[in-house]
């Protein structure tokens, strides 16, 4: 490398002796430096240093490196309670299954590239997988437009089996290779209701913690009625208590008031759903909260990416060269002249023409 | 498109001033001297201090601009190319969970192939297999994918991108089918998903299905009408159930057979329609040879161009002014001694 430079200068020295225009200060036959010497000098070894470092930079092949990536099924509920429009968006109100949406579109941005996502639609009691996972900066476009078409009208049947929904996730989740984790957007809303007495058991096929995730509650505190939408997507007023299964003892007629045709985020459900499978609980309160978990470093996977380093000597190179102009840099050692010429006028490159 | 530029990490830009470090007063490169005005004039000398400045601005600024990572962006340009936009209408009906005769099973007796129900593949991986080979075969072809069921599920518009394609096609076979197989609602569906496109060449819907639907005058009616004015040829690849009837034969009886039906009510459309087996080889190639040999006009379409990285070129800028420099300090005059 070093004796690459050296001819280089060597040979740029010879083409400037001929055309005579500036000579180097001639010297007694003793002291003539040689080439090497210069180019070594205190003063030069910094752009030595500089020039390897750069040609380091333009010659490096790109390397893999460990990154963290995810990959996750994104499931959504799409069942009727998920039409409730208790979140805000631009002073609007939203449903729980758009605002979700568009919190997941805004996350997708921030994922890594390397990062895989899928889709899938949760109603009845049933996951479907809509889109196995895939890269992500590759198909950012695709998954988007994938994404927007995902809503109420793909409802086949119109249950909410919850949990049953979250097993089925998981299940799909293995079966399309075992490698992601699972977010499910849902407010917990079962209908019909759970029976205390016979709830719902896991899958034995669904082992616990052998698929990571989170479920990702959705919705209010207080609760609402449900907007009710009929088979062609349009809203056709509200789902009345005398529509929906109630639990028992909680008929119109009944002491307890009935509460099943209001929706509001069971938590406490999910919560015990999810501590039941192996997953983890976040709220959904806002963008943020889904970017975070959409990054959680729990399901973050080590994936080699092949990344171009080139940064890192150019980087070097460029500290260099900056302490070598620097003005505020230490006189040079070995030259004390410098240091007393305090009122000297500048004298700076000035080659000796005679 | 030409002439367009832009950097990666446009905040990096910031230590452009970096390069101004040059032009500031140095006390160093210098030698005593005893009386300046005793050295003569030296024009040249004060051209190349000034010139050994710039290029070593030069040299920074070039690192940092390459840090910035400058590029031409990544484009879309419009091309004209000669494929088919092909609506892929893939059933996830409860009944695609159901096995096909095994692929020999012509050669079987008929009193035992039930018999060897279990040895044959699922319906869905079939679909799955076929369809993933055919949009293999056709890469300058639009696809897009609709599940359906007891309702159309639409999942990806129309792309060029094979992989998201593909991806929508493995997502097919995870799980066990829902509802029931509705053909009449899901291909007005998939015909509706064409009207808002121009036309821009020849398109085709794929139904990928086991049938099994009656449908109604006003479906029928709407279906062939959707289909004549939108120009839209049908392909049917039929996943044959066990047990179930040639869809070509005559027998008046058979109508009563779902997937007759449907084959016979395709049969009079006004616009084309073709009918494939998926259990065989030879059906399934014929169909990618028929979408090839369809009338294609060209279509529009564009090609993402990736981004283009140009900080190599200035790396090797800043390479080039460190070798200049070098090149100065060997003609210097570095001490008196």
């Amino acid at each position: 490398m070093s004796s690459r430079v050296a001819w280089a200068a060597r040979a740029w020295l010879s083409v400037v002796a001929r055309t005579g225009s500036s000579t180097a200060h001639a010297r007694t036959a003793r002291s003539e430096p040689t080439v090497m010497r210069i180019v070594w000098s205190g003063e030069a070894r910094l752009l030595v240093l500089a020039l390897i470092l750069l040609v380091i930079a333009v010659a490096l092949p790109p390397l893999t490196v460990p990154r963290q990536t995810f990959d996750h099924i994104v499931v959504f509920d799409i069942s009727q309670s998920m039409g409730v429009e208790d979140y805000e968006l631009d002073g609007a109100p939203v449903s729980r299954l758009d605002f979700a949406r568009h919190a997941v579109h805004e996350a997708l941005r921030e994922l890594p590239c390397g990062s895989r996502v899928g889709w899938g639609v949760f109603t009845e009691y049933r996951t479907l997988l809509l889109l196995a996972p895939i890269e992500v900066c590759e198909n950012y476009g695709d998954l988007v437009a994938s994404l927007d078409q995902i809503d109420g009208r793909m409802r086949w049947a119109n249950a909410s089996e919850v949990s049953k929904g979250v097993f089925w996730a998981l299940r799909a989740a293995h079966e399309a290779g075992g490698t992601s984790s699972v977010l499910f957007f849902t407010d917990g809303q079962e209908a019909p209701p759970i029976d205390p007495a016979n709830p719902p058991r896991r899958f034995d096929d669904v082992i616990p913690g052998e698929t990571p995730g989170t479920i990702i509650g959705t919705g209010g505190d207080t609760p609402r009625r449900i907007p009710k939408i009929d088979e062609e997507g349009k809203r056709v007023g509200y789902w009345r208590a005398w529509e929906v299964l109630q639990r028992n003892g909680e008929t119109a007629g009944g002491e307890a008031k009935p509460r099943e045709h209001l929706s509001a985020l069971r938590e406490a459900h999910l919560r015990k759903l999810a501590q039941d499978v192996g997953l983890h609980y976040v709220r959904m309160t806002d963008v943020a909260s889904v970017s975070k978990a959409m990054q959680d470093p729990r399901l973050a996977k080590r994936q080699w990416v092949s990344t171009n380093m080139q940064w890192l000597p150019a980087l070097a190179a460029l500290l260099l060269l900056v302490y070598r102009f620097s003005p505020w840099r230490i006189p040079v050692r070995g030259n004390p002249a410098v240091a007393r010429l305090s009122r000297v006028r500048r004298l700076s490159l000035r080659p000796l023409a005679q | 498109m030409s002439g367009s530029f832009d950097f990666q990490y446009p905040w990096m830009l910031l230590l452009l001033p970096l390069a101004l470090l040059p032009f500031f007063p140095v006390r160093r490169d210098v030698l005593a001297f005893a009386w300046l005005n005793l050295l003569p004039e030296d024009r040249l000398g004060r051209a190349m201090g000034f010139l050994w400045r710039l290029i070593g601005a030069a040299a920074i600024a070039a690192i940092v601009l390459a840090l910035a990572g400058p590029g031409h962006p990544e484009t879309q340009q419009l091309r004209v190319g000669r494929g088919a936009e092909i609506l892929v209408l893939m059933d996830r009906s409860r009944s695609m969970d159901e096995r096909m005769m095994p692929s020999d099973w012509r050669t079987l007796d008929p009193t035992v192939r039930l018999y060897h129900l279990s040895r044959g593949p699922q319906k869905a991986r079939v679909a799955r297999d076929v369809l993933a080979k055919f949009v293999a075969q056709r890469p300058n072809d639009r696809f897009s994918l609709m599940f359906f069921s007891t309702r159309p599920l639409n999942v990806v518009p129309f792309t060029q991108h094979d992989a998201t394609i593909q991806a929508a096609i493995t997502a097919g076979e995870v799980g066990r089918g829902i509802g029931d197989t509705d053909v009449g609602r899901a291909m007005l569906a998939a015909i509706d998903s064409f009207a808002p496109r121009t036309y821009s060449g020849s398109r085709i819907i794929l139904l990928v299905s086991d049938g099994g639907t009656h449908l109604d005058d006003r479906t029928r009616e709407r279906i062939r009408e959707g289909l004549r004015r939108q120009r839209i040829a049908l392909y049917w690849i039929y996943l044959r159930s066990y047990n179930a009837p040639s869809l070509d034969s005559d027998d008046p009886k058979l109508e009563a057979i779902g997937e007759v039906a449907l084959h016979r009510f395709f049969k009079t459309l006004d616009t084309p329609y073709r009918n494939y087996q998926a259990d065989s080889p030879e059906d399934i190639a014929q169909a990618v040879a028929d979408v090839g040999r369809q009338q294609n006009l060209p279509l529009d379409y564009y090609e993402r161009i990736p981004r283009e990285d140009y900080s190599k070129h200035f790396l090797l800028a800043a390479a080039l002014a460190c070798v200049v420099l070098l090149g100065f300090r060997l003609m210097l005059l570095r001490s008196w001694e």
